[in-house]
C-alpha cells in the first residue's frame, strides 16, 4: 500500500540545527590509532559473527 | 554420456562466485561456461575511490580470460539476448543465444547449450529513465570503473576552477524516484567532501545530497536501528549527524524529472516541484533487468513466464501484491530457482525481489518515490554460492535445490568509506541481521539488535582497504581463495 506524503520543510535554515553532533572527544577517538587498533579487532569479530550466522 | 553443462550469464560478484565454486566442486565432472559482455571483472565497491581520483580503473578491474583459462572455465565475451529453455522442435536441448562483443567479431551470434543456467546478468543501468541523466547526458556516475574515471576527471576540473577562486556546486545522490544503491551515493558524497578538504578547496564547495529516501539513513532497507548510549537509535539520526558534521546539505523525498546542463528538475513526495543547480552532479540511475527474451520451442515469446515486467527473473519468491503491513520475510526467495524451469536460477541483482524493503510511497501525481531494495556484494556472493551448491547437488542426483540463501535469513557486513587516508580516513562499519527485516522473529525493530551494529572510525577504513585486497585476491582465484568468506 502506498502512503501519500504530508507536507514538510526542506528549508536549509532548519537543516542540521537539531542534528546530533559528535563531541571533540568522540571525533578524536575516531582517528586515535591505539583505540582504532582495538576497534579494528572488535569490529572484525562482530563482522565474523554475522558472516558465521549467515552461513549457518 | 557427455558432461553436464552449466552456463552462467554475467561475471559480476554473483556470476563469478558461482563459476568459481562450480569449478572447484565439480572439477572435470561438468563444463562450466561464463558469458559476459565485458572482458573484465570489476570490484564495484572500490569504484568510489576511482571516482575521486584515488585509484585507477586497473586497480579495481582485471581481465577474466586468463583466470578462466587457468581454471578451465570456458569464457565467451558476448551479450546474452535470448533464452531457449525448451530448445527447438527439432532439438530439445536448451540453449542461450548471445551476441559477441569482441572487437574482432562484433555481433557474431553464438548458440550455447546448457543443462543448468544461472542468470547473473546484474542490472541494466537505466539512465534513459530520466531525461538528461548519465554520462551521455548532464551527470556523472560511479557505477562502472570507466564512469568513475570520468567523474574523477570532472572533479579535477572543478577543483582547478575552485583554485582559481570560483565556487562550485556539487549534487550527489539518486537520479530517479525508484533508485537503489543509496549507500554508494552516500559513500561518494562523503569521500568527495573529504577529498575537497584534502585538496584545500572545501570552503569553495556547496555540496548537496539528493535522495529518493523518505528520510536519511533509509538506504533502501527501511533504515536500521542500533543500540548506542543507552538508546536504540535509528540510522537517520547517525546519517543526519554525519552530514551535519561535514556541513553537507540534503534534499530527501525527491524524484529527478530531468536534467539540463547545470540544473536538475525535481518532483517531491508532497507533489511540489523544485530544482537544484549544480556544476558537477553524480547521480545514480535506477536499475532494471538487462532485457533478456525467452522463446518456447516453436519460437513463441514466453518472456513473461520467466521475467517480471522490470526485466528481473522470477524465482521462488511470493510475488502476490499485498499491502506493506502484510509483507513477510518469507516472501523473499530462498533457492532462486525459476518456477517455470527448474534448471534455471537467478543470482545477485538479476532476481526479481517480491517487493521493496522500504515502505512504498508516491506523490499525489502518482510518481513512485521509494528506494528499490539493495542487493550488495555480500548477499550477491552468498546467493551465487548457494545457487552453485544447489546445481552441484542436482548434478549428483538431488531432485530439488539443496542450499538456501534468503536475504531475510542472512546478514550483511558493509563498510562505507568516509574518507581515504591511512591515518585520517574513516569509514562506517555496519552489520545488519537480517538484511530484510523479519517482524515475526524480531517484532519491534525487525532485526536482531545483537547483530546489528554501526560505528565510524579509522578502523573501518583499514577494514575497507583489507576487504578491497582480499576480495580482489579471491576473485582472481589465487591459492586458498575459497577460504575467504563471501
Amino acid at each position: 500500500m502506498t502512503a501519500v506524503y504530508t507536507p514538510f520543510d526542506q528549508g536549509r535554515r532548519a537543516q542540521g540545527s537539531f542534528a546530533t553532533k559528535p563531541t571533540d572527544f568522540t571525533k578524536s577517538l575516531r582517528t586515535n590509532v591505539p583505540w582504532q587498533i582495538l576497534r579494528f579487532v572488535v569490529i572484525n569479530l562482530k563482522m565474523i559473527r554475522v558472516i558465521w550466522k549467515s552461513h549457518h | 554420456m557427455s558432461r553436464p553443462r552449466v552456463v552462467i550469464l554475467g561475471a559480476g560478484v554473483a556470476g563469478h562466485t558461482s563459476a568459481a565454486f562450480l569449478r572447484k566442486w565439480l572439477g572435470d565432472e561438468a563444463e562450466v561456461t561464463v558469458i559476459s559482455p565485458r572482458p573484465d571483472y570489476n570490484w564495484i565497491p572500490s569504484n568510489i575511490w576511482v571516482g575521486v581520483g584515488l585509484l585507477q580503473p586497473d586497480q579495481v578491474m582485471f581481465p577474466l580470460q586468463p583466470i578462466y583459462q587457468r581454471k578451465g572455465i570456458t569464457f565467451h565475451q558476448a551479450k546474452a539476448t535470448v533464452l531457449h529453455p525448451e530448445g527447438l522442435d527439432e532439438d530439445r536441448q536448451p540453449f542461450v543465444e548471445a551476441e559477441s562483443t569482441l572487437e574482432t567479431s562484433p555481433g557474431l551470434l553464438l548458440r550455447v547449450p546448457y543443462d543448468y543456467l544461472i542468470n547473473a546478468t546484474g542490472p541494466k543501468l537505466s539512465f534513459e529513465a530520466t531525461p538528461g541523466l548519465g554520462p551521455r547526458g548532464h551527470s556523472l556516475s560511479v557505477c562502472t570503473a570507466p564512469h568513475a574515471q570520468e567523474a574523477s576527471r570532472a572533479l579535477d576540473e572543478a577543483v582547478a576552477r575552485m583554485k582559481k577562486g570560483d565556487r562550485q556546486r556539487f549534487l550527489v545522490g539518486t537520479g530517479h524516484g525508484t533508485c537503489t544503491c543509496q549507500g554508494a551515493a552516500f559513500e561518494y558524497l562523503v569521500n568527495l567532501e573529504f577529498e575537497l578538504r584534502a585538496r584545500g578547496v572545501r570552503e569553495k564547495a556547496d555540496i548537496t545530497y539528493l535522495t529518493n529516501e523518505f528520510e536519511l539513513g533509509d538506504f533502501g532497507m527501511g533504515g536500521i536501528h542500533i543500540r548506542r548510549g543507552g538508546y536504540v537509535t535509528p540510522s537517520n539520526i547517525f546519517t543526519e549527524s554525519l552530514l551535519a558534521e561535514r556541513g553537507l546539505r540534503w534534499v530527501t523525498q525527491a524524484h529527478v524529472k530531468g536534467l539540463e546542463p547545470g540544473c536538475a528538475s525535481l518532483e517531491f513526495l508532497n507533489g511540489e516541484d523544485g530544482e537544484e543547480r549544480f556544476d558537477l552532479a553524480m547521480l545514480l540511475p535506477p536499475f532494471k533487468g538487462v532485457g533478456l527474451k525467452a522463446l518456447d520451442r516453436q519460437g513463441a515469446d514466453i518472456t513473461e513466464r520467466l521475467f517480471a515486467p522490470s526485466g528481473f527473473m522470477r524465482v521462488d519468491a511470493d510475488y502476490q501484491a499485498k499491502p506493506f503491513e502484510a509483507w513477510l520475510a518469507s516472501d523473499w526467495p530462498r533457492t532462486y530457482q525459476s518456477p517455470a524451469f527448474p534448471n534455471i536460477f537467478a543470482a545477485g541483482i538479476a532476481f526479481a525481489p517480491p517487493h521493496p524493503i522500504s515502505r512504498p510511497r508516491q506523490s499525489p501525481r502518482g510518481t513512485a518515490i521509494t528506494p528499490a531494495p539493495p542487493r550488495t556484494g555480500m548477499p550477491s556472493a552468498m546467493i551465487g554460492r548457494a545457487v552453485a551448491r544447489s546445481i552441484y547437488s542436482m548434478i549428483w542426483g538431488a531432485k530439488e535445490p539443496t542450499t538456501t540463501a534468503s536475504m531475510a535469513e542472512m546478514g550483511a557486513a558493509c563498510v562505507a568509506s568516509a574518507g581515504n587516508n591511512p591515518f585520517r580516513g574513516t569509514a562506517a562499519s555496519i552489520t545488519v541481521f537480517p538484511i530484510v527485516p523479519d517482524f515475526e522473529r524480531y517484532p519491534e525493530f525487525g532485526r536482531d539488535l545483537n547483530h546489528t551494529f554501526g560505528e565510524i572510525g579509522l578502523a573501518g577504513h583499514w577494514i575497507k582497504i583489507l576487504l578491497h585486497h582480499l576480495f580482489i585476491y579471491k576473485a582472481k582465484m589465487r591459492p586458498f581463495w575459497s577460504f575467504i568468506p563471501e
